[in-house]
């Protein structure tokens, strides 16, 4: 500690010119770009699968009240939901065939 | 500038349509190209600005086709006829995408960080507009609360925030700070006055220098005086000098400002209205005189304020020169008479205090 504090010659910034200062806003700028348009994307993806959702169960809703009624009922007092697959360290390539109705 | 108060600002902005004026430009203005003052820094230095730079190409690209298909709308909207409020909503959308597609531009900044603004490019207007909105307008209506300039000369309910920035300048000076105190010997000659606006069209305003401080011996108070009236005068965003020579319609000839000696700091206020009908209105020859008061000017004539700043100004040796030459009068003074000497007799001689001396 007294070698840190005492001793050793406090660590010195990288002299920019104008020019590096340039660059340096311009890379800020473009890093901003990048990440609005990440959460952009990855908003709107969570916006699309929750209003699938909803459509899916305005669907069954009109389609069978009852099994509306069971899929609407939330289990109480979980720690884990009883769907959830055993975490593993070497899951398929593919995890879920979106477009084969008959998959349970 | 950071992407919070730009956005803020970006959404909030047309409730209002500043900088630094180029020079002693007139109306030719508009026929001078622009030209940009900036150099690119060296790629291949810094990887991450080669990728940085391919980024920001390409959110601009996208950003351009999106402000097309906006053009297209508003167009459309233009053309059919619809009501003015979904054109001047169309407006702005297609305006806040094309100020965002170019804003993240290093050339477009460093630019607008010069005052060099191609007012041509919606990213400029955008950048000027919000560099007046920062603090010169917070500095202006601070100063004209302060020096109750707004509740003495108008209703501050009625203006509200003045939308446009006033750059007055006496000749041969800079300009001018709202609120500052100049030599009067500064302001013989009638100030350079120019406004910062963002409309295409050509609309018509009056000018106006009242002194607020004028003293009223009658009611023993202050009362408005105009030194200065000019109407019609032209003002877009490619013209922003005013014209006020002899080809403008001058209502009252510019007087320089007389603080008499003994009254307290005098305020000069120039104020710059649009005139009715959205500034299509031509005033002509109206009734007015020096003593009329701003008020029942404004209100009869329907005016609206856009851009205001003033000025103090204190007496000093230069300020009789005015009263002797311009006004033609013997200057006043208010101030308190040299105390009477009781000590020197008729001959003009020092009267003796003791008898016997």
């Amino acid at each position: 500690m007294r070698q840190i504090l005492y001793q050793q010659e406090p660590r010195q910034l990288p002299e920019l010119t104008a020019e590096d200062m340039d660059r340096h806003e311009t890379i800020l700028r473009a890093v901003k770009i990048h990440r609005l348009q990440e959460s952009t994307r990855r908003r709107d993806e969570r916006e699309a699968k929750f209003s699938a959702m909803e459509k899916a169960y305005a669907a069954l809703e009109k389609l069978d009240p009852r099994l509306f009624e069971e899929a609407c009922k939330m289990e109480a007092n979980i720690t884990f939901p009883r769907q959830m697959r055993v975490p593993t360290e070497t899951p398929p390539t593919k995890i879920w065939d979106y477009l084969d109705t008959d998959k349970k | 500038m950071n992407a919070a108060t730009r956005a803020f600002a970006l959404a909030n902005f047309g409730r209002r349509v500043a900088a630094r004026p180029l020079g002693f430009l007139s109306h030719t203005q508009a026929a001078m190209r622009w030209q940009s003052t900036y150099t690119k820094p060296a790629t291949g230095v810094n990887p991450a600005y080669d990728e940085a730079l391919k980024v920001i190409e390409a959110y601009k690209t996208k950003r351009l086709a999106e402000a097309e298909i906006a053009a297209k709308e508003l167009k459309e909207a233009q053309e059919s006829g619809a009501d003015a409020d979904k054109i001047s909503a169309l407006k702005k959308t297609w305006f806040g995408i094309a100020a965002d597609a170019e804003i993240n531009d290093s050339e477009v900044l460093w630019n607008a960080r010069q005052g060099n603004y191609d007012l041509n490019r919606p990213v400029y207007e955008y950048l000027k507009e919000n560099e007046w909105l920062g603090r010169p307008l917070e500095i202006l209506m601070q100063r004209l609360l302060q020096m109750f300039v707004l509740p003495d000369m108008l209703d501050p309910r009625d203006v509200g925030t003045p939308e446009s920035q006033l750059n007055v300048s006496m000749p041969g000076s800079s300009v001018l700070e709202p609120g500052s105190i100049i030599d009067p010997a500064e302001a013989l000659q009638q100030p350079e006055i120019e406004l910062v606006t963002f409309h295409d069209d050509t609309r018509h305003h009056t000018l106006l220098m009242v002194d607020l401080d004028e003293p009223f011996e009658e009611q023993q108070s202050f009362r408005e005086q105009l030194h200065w009236a000019v109407a019609d005068v032209p003002f877009s965003k490619m013209q922003s000098k005013a014209v006020t020579d002899d080809k403008a319609n001058v209502l009252l000839p510019y007087i320089p400002p007389h603080p008499a000696k003994g009254t307290p700091t005098h305020r000069y206020v120039l104020a710059v209205f649009e005139q009715g009908k959205g500034g299509r209105e031509q005033l002509g020859t109206v009734d007015i005189s020096r003593n009329t008061v701003v008020r029942d000017f404004v209100s009869q004539h329907s005016l609206r304020l856009v851009g205001i700043s003033f000025f103090r100004a204190s007496w000093n040796e230069a300020v009789d020169g005015v009263y002797r030459n311009v006004l033609k009068t013997e200057p006043p003074n208010y101030g308190p008479m040299p105390a009477e000497r009781k000590d020197i007799g008729p001959d003009g001689r020092k009267i003796n205090m003791y008898e016997n001396y």
